[in-house]
Formats: structure tokens, C-alpha cells, sequence
């Protein structure tokens, strides 16, 4: 199924009462707020316990089309990871378990060779990723439900910079974590990874 | 009295072949052909952490957990999982705690110096899962993200800040991407 991205980045930066929830104000932290006293109707702990989460921009570059699919063939993709992920997947390589289950939910093929790739080209600011950076390479398998489209501009509240995107990005309906069975991690690369400059 | 501190944490790895590899926290490039060593096939049968202190003594650590250097070094953190790890020779206190306050800080002697309190409601969901990126809040103290066993998918998590000096976890309201 083919979307117009401006759908999708809609639903993705409006709350559940309709209004926006983008840059959020790290002072009043109306956001949070918001979000735990939700959680709290709903008779849940806490407010990132909730299905989603707003961002500080929308995901997909508008003017672009966001295409839903599964995947009928094995794809590769490449993934940033941070310290501890890679701390995390070494971990499960050692205790004979997938890595795959630490892998986070977007993808790319865009080629990553920088963390200047990382920040303008798939739009990762500093507060999602920051320390040492990786690239694992891993491979979907066929049945993987996925959305993939162009990576749209976001905003860094800690640098207060916009990042351009317009990288390939995927996001993986089955979240690997819990189909690891969709999901293999080339162990390898584990051994390859360097640390992104 | 002079503090000890720790130097690096030493992961030593045995594999089914004998192949021993030693990876450490001071350089994560260090033993890493473990890995490629284990895509040809090879499973690892022996896993023991140690603590390096700067005189150059080294600590047995009885568990096998992922542990992390509190940033003075004077001490680290491990979080356990729902089971103790598979390699770990201690599973009980004070070397496991179980879910939802299932982290503690220990001193470079490997004492225990404090469980970490993420609840007081011990039929909470909520669990620490993970290490994660300093904060920008608290970008010199380790962080910690919390998840729920009872919905445990989400596209970001909230990172909590570690106090060295109190169990209580710090909420930072940053959110960082899985």
C-alpha cells in the first residue's frame, strides 16, 4: 500500500488530543505531562507506556510516497547502533542468543559512513543516538512487514539545528525483538564495526 | 584511606573448539574476532567478567551480566534479567536481583554498595533493561532505560539517569529512538 507522506507524518506529530506535540519544552515538559496523565486514565504506569509517541518532526519527507509491504525476498539493511546496543548484541552472541534482539526499529541502505551521515542523511539527532556509533548489517527475512520511504527533515533540540534527511529509511512493523525469527544479524560485523567520525 | 579504582572490565570467553579471546572495556576493538570466530560456527562455552583495578589487580565477578563503569570508577552497575545469566556463577543475593528492581551498584572491591530502586511497588511491570547514552540532563552519570514486561514494544524510551550515591533512578524525560 502506497501512502502520501504528509498521511502518515499527520497522525505522527499530533497528539491524542489533536494538538501538536513537536520540540518539546524541556522545561515544562508539557508533553510528558500530558502523556502520564493519559497513561494514568488508562490505567497504565506511565506515559511512555502509551502505543506511541510524538516526535519533534514528522518521519517521512513530504512530497514522497511511504510504501507499507512485506518483504518477498531476504533484503539487507544497515543499522546505527550505539555503545550499548553493540555491548548488548556482543552479549547475546556470547550467550549463543540473536542479536537480533537488540536491534532498534528503523533501517536504511543508504550507505553510513559518518556520524554526519547519521545526523543529516537518516535525521538521527544527538538525543536519540549520541556517544560512539556503529553500523551492523543484518539481513530481513521474507514475511517481514515493513514501511519504507525517504527519510524526512527532523530538528535537533540539543543543537537546535535542522537535519535535511532524504536517506532511505524503513521501519519495521515486526519489530525484531519479539520476531527474531525474521531477523539475522551478519555476527561478523560485529567483529568489523568501527567507530563512526 | 586511598580509593580504589577500576581500570577496565575484562570479559574472558572460552569457545567449544578452545579458542580463548579476552575483550575489554578500555578498547572495544580488543578480542573482538570472537565474533567472526562464532559466524564460522563456534559457540562459546565459558564466559567470566573480571574487574581490573589500576594497581593491576584483577576481580573475579560471579556473574556474567553486562556490567557498566560508574564514571569516577569507583564502582559499576549490572542489570540482571528476568534469569540469571546462562555463564554466572552467583544467583542470588547479592548478585541477583529480580525484576522490577533489578540493578545494583557495586564498589571496585566488588561489594555490594546498593540495590537500585526503580519502583517500591514489587508487582510493578516495569523492569530496567538496559544501559543506554549518557543524558543530556546528566551527561556524567550512567543511564538506564525501563521497559514493561506486559507491553514491551516502543518505538522510544525514556532514559533515566543513575544516582552513584542514592538507589533512587532520575527521570530524565529524554527520549532516545530504538
Amino acid at each position: 500500500m502506497v501512502h502520501r507522506a504528509e498521511n502518515i507524518n499527520a497522525g505522527q506529530v499530533t497528539d491524542r488530543d489533536g494538538l501538536q506535540r513537536i520540540d518539546i519544552d524541556k522545561t515544562t515538559r508539557t508533553k510528558t505531562l500530558s502523556d502520564n496523565q493519559v497513561a494514568e486514565n488508562i490505567g497504565l504506569e506511565n506515559g511512555w507506556q502509551l502505543e506511541r509517541w510524538a516526535t519533534q518532526r514528522p518521519a517521512w519527507q513530504n512530497g514522497t510516497t511511504v510504501t507499507d509491504h512485506v518483504l518477498t525476498e531476504p533484503r539487507n539493511f544497515s543499522m546505527v547502533i550505539d555503545q550499548r546496543q553493540l555491548d548488548n548484541m556482543k552479549e547475546a552472541a556470547r550467550t549463543n542468543k540473536n542479536p537480533a534482539a537488540y536491534l532498534g526499529s528503523w533501517a536504511t541502505d543508504t550507505p553510513v559512513s559518518s556520524v554526519a551521515d547519521v545526523r543529516n542523511k537518516l535525521g538521527v539527532p544527538e538525543e536519540w543516538k549520541s556517544g560512539n556509533l556503529y553500523v551492523v548489517e543484518f539481513t530481513s527475512k521474507p514475511g517481514t512487514r515493513v514501511r519504507e520511504g525517504t527519510v524526512g527533515d527532523m530538528y535537533s533540540t540539543q543543537t537546535k539545528e535542522r537535519l535535511p534527511g532524504g536517506g532511505h529509511q524503513v521501519e519495521f512493523k515486526d519489530y525484531p525483538g519479539t520476531n527474531l525469527d525474521k531477523f539475522e544479524v551478519d555476527l561478523d560485523s560485529l567483529n568489523r564495526v568501527k567507530v563512526l567520525k | 584511606m586511598k580509593e580504589i579504582l577500576i581500570e577496565e572490565i575484562l570479559i574472558k570467553s572460552t569457545c567449544d573448539d578452545g579458542r580463548s579471546f579476552i575483550e575489554s572495556s578500555a578498547d572495544h576493538s580488543k578480542g573482538s574476532e570472537l565474533y567472526t570466530h562464532l559466524s564460522e560456527g563456534h559457540k562459546v562455552i565459558s564466559s567470566k567478567r573480571y574487574i581490573k583495578l589500576k594497581n593491576g589487580q584483577e576481580i573475579f565477578i560471579p556473574v556474567s551480566n553486562i556490567i557498566e563503569l560508574l564514571p569516577d570508577r569507583t564502582g559499576f552497575i549490572v542489570i540482571y534479567k528476568e534469569q540469571p545469566n546462562k555463564f554466572s556463577e552467583a544467583t542470588s543475593y547479592p548478585w541477583f536481583f529480580k525484576y522490577p528492581n533489578n540493578a545494583a551498584i557495586y564498589n571496585a572491591d566488588g561489594s555490594l554498595r546498593f540495590q537500585i530502586e526503580l519502583t517500591d511497588n514489587l508487582e510493578s511491570s516495569l523492569y530496567i533493561e538496559s544501559f543506554a547514552q549518557e543524558s543530556i540532563e546528566h551527561p556524567d552519570k550512567n543511564s538506564v532505560t525501563i521497559n514493561s514486561t506486559t507491553n514491551p514494544i516502543y518505538p522510544f524510551y525514556t532514559l533515566f539517569a543513575v544516582d552513584p550515591k542514592s538507589p533512587q533512578l532520575i527521570e530524565t524525560g529524554q527520549q532516545i529512538r530504538r
